[in-house]
């Protein structure tokens, strides 16, 4: 039971517990926005922020943040109908995110450990100003989602609609998309930009093949989430494997039994 | 005071012009009927008026400027009706929205609104369904779901974007004499898009058609 009392597993127990649930909620909106591309692409946004931030000497984390919500006021338009797809637009930026993020290791000699630490990430190394930083960030969701509740049901089960009706759509709209970027690049040294996406988007799917209602979709969606990232750790810590990847798999074997479970259960009747 | 009065209206998508210098007046409690073929922009026209689209030149709505009217007035049942959808919701919840919108944000959802709501759900002829997942429901069905919004929004002028489209004979028979029944009952302005000059309701005064980005009386 070494684990315990051990100050770098358990600081990153605490900083994954709010991830998890971060992810959990934002997930399930990027979800029922049927928008997963925007994970992809703040994800990278993400990344390449914090390829900026050591390149030019300030918080990784920080940098991060700046050009995800920056890149959410170009997400935002293409994510809008019309137009052509937005996914390909979001992959162009996911693109050009990458390839800027690697111009940047290329030319200011940033260690390649260090930048694939930010795609991987590493829970155990997090700081306890991350851990205010994520802290912070899942307070601020759980707070907007009580808040406005009632609005963000309107804009999730149709944009048009809500708009229509009175609803600040855009507010909501952005807002989300602003509070994913967030999340995204607050968790690059614990999950790591890359492998985030996955657990924004894997958790709710798992969900949405038992929920029959929104709470229910939110409810598993956080638990698959959280204990994705808990197990993940446990993982890590036993077998010595890296955090991200950890939880990662996890979360897709919680999909993947999710979807053998519901066919035995749809079987049966 | 007129229910809508547009001025110059036009609109531009993606470089075409849709809608070229509209005038027209909509007279408070009038039943308007709009017509047209296929794509010369009826439901642009529609969707303007309920502000989702931009456009340039006035529009008031019940006397104010579309961009500062509070759009809880405004009832919109659009075209097309997705029936697939992700958000697992019940038909209760999705018709309740229109109820959230006009109660606003802070208001909790009442005994009363509960009551408004599930007799909207029968007169829209869905009572029926009312726990069934949004996304689990026909588009005929969804077209209802969509008109029981609007009911509980209470608006003050109803836009309908070809609300019979997808209706079998039976439902479009149905859906005539609720048009009536809460035409009367109510008192709103309504402004119809439909094909079909058979079935529009007897009491509708004007009929107007759209034809070459302009409009015009028949
Ligand atoms: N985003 C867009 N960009 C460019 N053109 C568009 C766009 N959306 C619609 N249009 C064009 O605008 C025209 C009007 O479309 P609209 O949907 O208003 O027609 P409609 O009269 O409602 O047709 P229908 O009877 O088929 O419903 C069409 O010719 C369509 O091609
Ligand atoms: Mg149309």
């Amino acid at each position: 039971m070494g684990f315990l009392t051990d100050y770098f597993f358990i600081k990153a127990f605490i900083a994954l517990l709010f991830t998890g649930l971060a992810c959990g909620i934002i997930g399930t909106w990027v979800y029922l926005l049927n928008i997963p591309f925007v994970g992809v692409a703040m994800a990278h946004a993400a990344f390449a922020g914090a390829i900026l931030g050591l390149s030019v000497g300030i918080n990784p984390v920080l940098s991060a943040a700046l050009l995800c919500v920056a890149s959410s006021f170009f997400i935002g338009p293409a994510a809008e109908k019309g137009g052509f797809s937005p996914n390909i637009f979001m992959g162009i930026l996911f693109s050009f995110m990458l390839a800027l993020a690697f111009l940047l290791i290329a030319k200011t000699g940033i260690s390649s450990y260090e930048a694939l630490s930010l795609m991987w990430g590493n829970v155990l190394i997090v700081s306890v100003k991350d851990i205010y930083f994520l802290a912070a960030v899942t307070f601020v969701i759980f707070a907007f989602f009580l808040v406005f509740k009632k609005w963000i049901t309107a804009v999730v089960y149709d944009r048009e609609v809500a708009l229509a009706c009175g609803i600040p759509e855009k507010f909501i709209f952005y807002s989300l998309l602003i509070l994913c970027a967030l999340t995204v690049s607050f968790n690059i040294r614990t999950v790591g930009g890359l492998l985030i996406y996955g657990l924004i988007t894997i958790p709710p799917a798992a969900a949405s093949r038992f929920a029959n209602n929104l709470s229910s979709l939110y409810v598993l969606s956080s638990i698959f989430s959280v204990f994705s990232c808990a197990a993940g750790l446990f993982a890590s810590y036993f077998f010595d494997l890296p955090v991200g990847a950890s939880v990662i798999i996890i979360a897709s074997v919680i999909f993947a039994l999710s979807f053998l479970l519901k066919k035995m259960i749809a079987g049966k009747q | 005071m007129f229910a809508a009065e547009i001025k110059n209206l036009s609109v531009v998508l993606s470089g075409k012009t849709i809608l070229k210098n509209i005038n027209l007046k909509i007279e408070d409690g009038s039943f308007t009927v709009i017509t047209g073929a296929n794509g010369t922009g009826k439901s642009t026209l529609i969707k303007t008026l309920c502000g989702l689209q931009k456009y340039s030149g006035a529009v008031k709505i019940l006397g104010r400027d579309l961009k500062k009217t509070d759009r809880s007035v405004i009832g919109y049942v659009p075209q097309n009706n997705v029936s697939e959808r992700t958000c697992p919701l019940s038909v209760f919840e999705a018709v309740s929205i229109g109820r959230h919108a006009k109660n606003g944000l802070l208001k909790k959802f009442s005994e009363k609104d509960g009551k408004i709501v599930r007799n909207a759900l029968k007169i829209s002829g869905i009572e029926n369904i009312k726990d069934s997942l949004v996304g689990k429901i026909s588009g005929g069905q969804s077209q209802k779901i969509s008109i029981a919004r609007v009911i509980v929004q209470r608006p003050r002028i109803i836009f309908l974007d070809e609300p019979q489209a997808g209706l079998d004979m039976e439902s479009k028979k149905d859906f005539l004499n609720l048009t009536e029944r809460l035409y009367k009952k109510f008192k709103f302005t309504c402004v119809m898009v439909t094909h079909d000059l058979d079935d529009i309701p007897s009491f509708c005064k004007k009929i107007l058609k759209l034809e070459n980005s302009e409009i015009s009386e028949t």
